[in-house]
């Protein structure tokens, strides 16, 4: 279905007229149209607290309580009961969070194929294989067997990201995938996660404050513009 | 809910975690286990003492202890029993209104109780030899089949008692005793025991004995007439008293005193009818010194006290049980607080709330069934030995 579709027939995030708010400072995050094609790299910025992360979840499907409409690759995800959203988000998201949220209790290579074996009716030898290639591109075959103890950040970060390419998703959400790391890390970090997201032909929104980055992204967004603080 | 991811993470969880995990798991299973292996050890108990105490409708010996006579009588446990006289229902026998089996079984050979009977016990019981033959010289026994085995003795070999007496602490030699059989197996506490002739036992008791004739010891062995009494002999300590009994020296055991005084642990009574049984039981009654007892009840009434007990202890165990379970449940309302991040990094991922909280189910779901599992095991393994720690305890 996707091979014979135009990259850009479908946008891979449309929204429009979204505003949504919460906490006692009001916070308030206002976006009136929103579109960003399919297969395309784009870096988020903003300062702290401008509701970089709080745009991630509106896309996750995290928050429903909000105005306006988004649809992510063509679907309404809100339209859906939450047990549908999260299988929908599982089969179609990649989520890499900032603070790796690796699992103590398995290993590198359980950690890459765990979302794979949560989805049902897929192939789980061909997620093996991919989980395999990843790791094998990302220099992880080594410690396929090892558990994130044992592991420097910048190999946590690049479990992390496997994890959430295995299941080749179509949207790749990677919040602030580099801020801990050291400057060669943060690049080779962004580099592969560029790569393996035109591997796959996936969305990638990636949150960065290392605007030295910037110019591997086709697009930038800054979130700051629709953000801000107390009554409307 | 995505069964096998969520067993595939729930195992990887309580693997990772197996000290934790192990130390819950047999905390349930020991909690699982108790009250099971009380009822089951009390059940198996009082099915394997009724039984026996059935087989025996009368038992009498010296007032005292009920049950002490009867497990006596029964399990040939003598200890601090007080004994009765042989000729104590002397009476009675003559009036033949039922088989009496007199029974002396407080001396012990390699750890196991001497019982001095007559040949018509092992009759009655039923019990056939498996080798040999059965007692019928001073000196010589039978094998109850478990004391063969453990011995490693059999026809032909000889023991000797335990050198305790009741009468004589100093005086008194162990008695090689001769093996002239072997009983089959009846699972039953004549398994245990060796059997020997009552006259056996009171030598062993040091109320028989043999030694060389008087008037062929040297003087050294002789002590000075008293007066007026010149012809008679008699000997000192150094005099060799016989520790076997062969037949070259059985004719010189002999038995002082009068053998009625002699000691019983207890007589096993076999009234012909119930009428028989009623007229021995009142005629017994009539002796202070003496009471009659009916095994079956005896075993009845400890049973009731004993169950009195169980449901003691299966309170405790319950509240024991509740303390557990609310434990458990605090420790995995600990673990779930500890995990928040987890489970929401898993739902971040896209694991379904229905995952997450199979995950948690699967997780108490096999440990507990762990633990059921465990005290499962443990109460087929206490099954399977309950013979073996009856046979010790009694």
């Amino acid at each position: 279905m996707e091979s014979a579709e135009s990259p850009t027939a479908t946008p891979a995030v449309r929204i429009e007229d979204l505003t949504f708010s919460y906490g006692e400072a009001r916070f308030r995050l206002a976006i009136p149209d929103l579109s960003l094609d399919k297969s395309s790299q784009v870096a988020v910025i903003g300062p702290s607290g401008s509701g970089k992360s709080t745009l991630f979840d509106l896309l996750m499907g995290l928050q429903p309580n909000f105005g306006g409409t988004i649809r992510i690759l063509g679907e309404d995800l809100y339209g859906r009961r939450e047990s549908a959203r999260s299988s929908w988000r599982l089969e179609n998201i990649g989520f890499i969070p900032q603070n790796f949220a690796l699992l103590d209790y398995l290993t590198v290579r359980e950690q890459v194929l765990m979302p794979g074996k949560f989805l049902r009716g897929r192939d789980l030898t061909k997620t093996e294989q991919k989980a395999d290639s990843l790791l094998e591109r990302s220099g992880l075959v080594e410690m396929a067997s090892s558990y994130q103890d044992s592991l420097s950040q910048g190999e946590r970060q690049r479990v992390a990201i496997c994890r959430g390419l295995a299941h080749a998703p179509r949207l790749i959400l990677a919040d602030e995938p580099t801020g801990n790391l050291d400057p060669e890390t943060q690049r080779n970090i962004t580099s592969m996660l560029i790569d393996e997201s035109r591997r796959l032909a996936a969305t990638l929104l990636m949150i960065t404050h290392d605007h030295s980055l910037l110019s591997e992204f086709d697009q930038v967004i800054d979130v700051s513009k629709w953000s801000g603080k107390g009554d409307a | 809910m995505n069964l096998s991811a969520v067993a595939f993470l729930g195992i990887r969880h309580l693997k990772k975690h197996r000290f934790k995990t192990a130390l819950l798991t047999l905390a349930l299973g020991l909690v699982f286990f108790l009250p099971f292996a009380l009822r089951s050890s009390l059940s198996f108990l009082e099915t394997q003492l009724k039984s026996r105490a059935a087989l025996t409708p009368l038992l009498i010996g010296a007032a005292g202890s009920e049950l002490e006579l009867a497990f006596a009588g029964l399990y040939f446990s003598a200890a601090d029993l007080p004994l009765t006289r042989y000729g104590a229902i002397d009476g009675m026998d003559a009036t033949s209104r039922a088989t009496i089996l007199p029974t002396l079984s407080c001396f012990e050979a390699q750890g196991h109780p001497i019982v001095g009977t007559t040949l018509n016990y092992l009759k009655h019981r039923g019990i056939d030899l498996d080798a040999g033959r059965s007692f019928a010289l001073l000196g010589e026994c039978v094998l109850g089949a478990q004391v063969a085995e453990e011995t490693g003795l059999g026809v032909g070999d000889s023991l000797f008692s335990s050198p305790e007496t009741l009468f004589d602490l100093t005086g008194v030699y162990p008695l090689k005793m001769h093996i002239v059989g072997v009983l089959e197996k009846t699972g039953e506490a004549d398994d245990r025991a060796i059997f020997t002739d009552l006259k056996t036992t009171w030598i062993i008791a040091g109320l028989g004995h043999g030694h060389v004739e008087a008037s062929s010891t040297e003087a050294s062995a002789r002590l000075s007439a008293p007066e007026g009494d010149e012809g008679s002999i008699q000997l000192n300590a150094s005099v060799q008293e016989y520790q076997e009994i062969t037949p070259e020296t059985a004719a010189s055991f002999h038995f002082h005193g009068d053998k009625r005084d002699y000691p019983i642990s207890a007589f096993l009574l076999f009234p012909k009818d119930a009428r028989e049984r009623a007229l021995t039981r009142a005629e017994i009654a009539k002796d202070p010194s003496l009471q009659t007892i009916v095994p079956a009840e005896v075993m009845s009434t400890f049973f009731a006290t004993v169950f009195q007990l169980e449901r003691f202890f299966l309170l405790i165990f319950s509240a024991l049980a509740v303390i557990m379970l609310m434990l458990a449940l605090l420790i995995f309302r600990l673990s779930l607080q500890a995990r928040r991040d987890e489970f929401a990094n898993l739902a971040l991922i896209g694991v379904s709330k229905e995952d997450r909280i199979g995950l948690t189910l699967f997780e108490g779901l096999v440990v507990v069934l762990s633990g059921a599992l465990i005290a499962a095991v443990c109460l087929g393994i206490l099954q399977a030995a309950l013979p073996l720690i009856l046979r010790a305890l009694l």
